[in-house]
């Protein structure tokens, strides 16, 4: 299936979870906020969340530094 | 009685204007070289209530980009950033916390804020705030890639949404070779300061 991540689609493989999902892309779970179709979705429910077709994430990254 | 520098800003500003920022109150979560620069951009644009949360204490090599000087080594930096802004501005209604800022705990110290800045150093730090205030309906502002030195127009403002901006070039982390210098990190607090300005101007 596929999904939008920040605007640009990406594979993911069917009922996968917002974790599975992050760890496929590369998203620290302690360096992400996440808005998941126009809802954060706080980190604690990564796990439980699983990600149908068409869905849209908005991933807020943050480096250190300050 | 209105102080010199109160009384100064009405030349940059109207009435009306002083009115909207003298009555908001900044939380900010941070007093390095985000927060200490960022705080004292707001108070040199009129700015009167703070509450300033950080653990640390000021050390030899903050002072190339915070807002500290030789002499306030080895003081509580929220003790010192109030010496500090005071000197701007006499007149503060400034609220200094000396904590480190545990999950749950900002959203309890800021509860009477109208906006709060994010600056910390700690990406995973700033995770848990960004978390905290995504949709608090309070006005939020972060930081994030500022280490370094040059192309410092990649210093931009991201609109997550009306309520949450962030600034920074969100790919510079600070690491070996890459240190945390003062322009880049004022440019990025200066930026953070400039969102909440235009905010609570454009109310």
């Amino acid at each position: 299936m596929k999904i939008k991540l920040n605007g640009e689609t990406v594979e993911v493989l069917n009922d996968s979870t917002v974790s599975a999902f992050a760890e496929q892309v590369k998203l620290d779970k302690n360096k992400v906020v996440i808005e998941l179709n126009g809802q954060l979705l706080r980190k604690t429910l990564w796990d439980s969340s699983v990600l149908k077709d068409g869905d849209s994430i908005v991933a807020v990254v943050f480096v250190g530094g300050g | 009685m209105e102080n010199i520098f109160e009384k100064s800003l009405e030349r940059y500003f109207t009435h009306e204007q002083l009115v909207k920022i003298r009555s908001v109150k900044v939380g900010i979560a941070g007093a390095g070289g985000l927060g200490s620069n960022c705080a004292m951009n707001l108070v040199r644009s009129g700015f009167r209530n703070f509450v300033i949360c950080d653990f640390d204490v000021v050390e030899g090599s903050n002072l190339n980009r915070q807002f500290y000087f030789t002499d306030q080594i080895g003081e509580f930096k929220v003790e010192a950033l109030k010496q500090n802004l005071l000197r701007i501005n006499p007149s503060l209604n400034l609220e200094i916390h000396r904590k480190k800022l545990e999950a749950g705990d900002s959203t309890k110290l800021f509860a009477d804020c109208d906006a709060v800045v994010e600056a910390f150093d700690k990406a995973e730090c700033k995770q848990m705030i960004a978390e905290e205030f995504f949709d608090s309906g309070k006005f939020f502002v972060a930081a994030s890639g500022l280490a370094g030195w040059g192309n410092s127009d990649r210093i931009t403002i991201r609109r997550v949404h009306a309520a949450f901006h962030m600034a920074g070039d969100f790919t510079s982390e600070v690491g070996a070779g890459v240190p945390p210098c003062s322009p880049r990190v004022n440019i990025a607090a200066a930026k953070e300061a400039d969102l909440i300005l235009n905010w609570v101007l454009s109310r």
